[in-house]
């Protein structure tokens, strides 16, 4: 009689067991769908993950304003990059390449170094970039005199005797420099003819200019 | 002692089912939890079959599964009907569950009483026998 309502009774529960968890496992899966949640639980879902997205938005533009920070940082390096090498320029400490004019004075002319300082002064004035007298800078201190040596009278830049003729190379925009020379009422045409010093200028594609010594 | 291989059974099947791990739909989630109900009163119904010395085998399993399977096509076609017929199952399965219990609790009470003090309880009222 025992053995008889056992074996039946187990099998019945080896089914219900299975048909328990089966059902347990599909409710489980049910409670993790959105659908079968109640109102007030998607209610507070839905605020949590708003905020949640509220603060990577803030996040965002918290890392966009550094990046902007970032990129000020490189655009102010690149500023002081440009003032360094406008003052390096200006110091004459590096080579100067670029389009310019030559001012080339022969010997047969008697310039005095009144005149050199005005074309230098006028070049700069018509913002050359770079002059050199004889392959030597003009700098913010560069200053001009004569002598006499041997018999021979010359004219000084920096305590160098100039030979002729004097070159002054000048880099900047050409036409403009040729321009603030030539022009009538110019330095050229007032100034220089009086001592009948005519410079030829000459606008040069490609000048080079050396650093000061 | 007795009940250790039945409740063994119960173990292993729920062991089984979470090892297997069918996927039902979530479409059938409902039916299927019609079906656990009236597997649960038909397995309730055969133990206190058991109670009442009424035991069968055959009739136990076979109801266990057809009640099961009819239980879930009457919610399912309730469904297609348009009529909550899961709710009666609910409520039917349901009482009969309790009334199942009832009977089993009734006769545990009734035979612990009989073996410590020998003194025989009243019988356990016959509640009206909607056994499978």
């Amino acid at each position: 009689m025992k053995k008889t309502w056992q074996i039946p009774l187990t099998i019945t529960f080896i089914l219900l067991g299975i048909l328990l968890s089966t059902q347990l496992q599909t409710q489980n899966r049910l409670a993790a769908d959105l659908s079968q949640q109640n109102i007030s639980d998607l209610t507070i879902m839905v605020k949590n993950l708003s905020e949640k997205r509220q603060s990577l938005a803030q996040e965002i533009d918290e890392l966009e304003t550094a990046i902007n920070a970032h990129s000020d940082d490189a655009e102010l390096s690149a500023q002081l990059s440009a003032d360094i090498e406008k003052y390096n320029l200006v110091l004459g400490k590096t080579a100067v390449q670029g389009p310019g004019i030559t001012v080339t004075i022969t010997k047969d002319s008697w310039p005095t170094f009144f005149d050199l300082s005005r074309t230098v002064n006028e070049l700069w004035a018509a913002g050359a970039e770079a002059i050199a007298i004889n392959n030597q800078r003009v700098t913010f201190d560069s200053n001009f005199s004569y002598a006499e040596v041997a018999q021979g009278q010359y004219l000084v830049h920096n305590k160098q005797l100039l030979k002729y003729p004097i070159v002054i190379d000048a880099i900047g925009n050409a036409a403009t420099l040729d321009t603030a020379l030539t022009m009538p009422g110019g330095i050229i045409d007032t100034q220089l003819s009086i001592m009948g010093v005519a410079p030829t200028v000459v606008q040069m594609e490609n000048l080079i200019i050396p650093a000061a010594e | 002692m007795m009940w250790i291989v039945p409740l063994l059974g119960l173990a292993a099947g729920i062991l089984l089912g979470s090892i297997l791990s069918f996927q039902v739909p979530v479409v059938f989630a409902k039916y299927l939890s019609i079906a656990v109900l009236a597997a649960l009163d038909s397995v309730l119904g055969g133990v206190r079959s058991i109670m009442e010395k009424s035991f069968n085998g055959i009739i136990l399993i076979t109801g266990v599964v057809s009640n099961a399977l009819l239980a879930a096509l009457l919610a399912y076609i309730g469904d297609r009907l348009g009529v909550d017929l899961y709710m009666a199952a609910i409520f039917v399965f349901g009482v009969r569950i309790f009334q199942n219990l009832a009977v089993i609790r009734h006769y545990l009470i009734a035979r612990f009483m009989r073996s410590s003090t020998g003194v025989d309880p009243i019988k356990p009222k016959h509640i009206e026998e909607n056994n499978p």
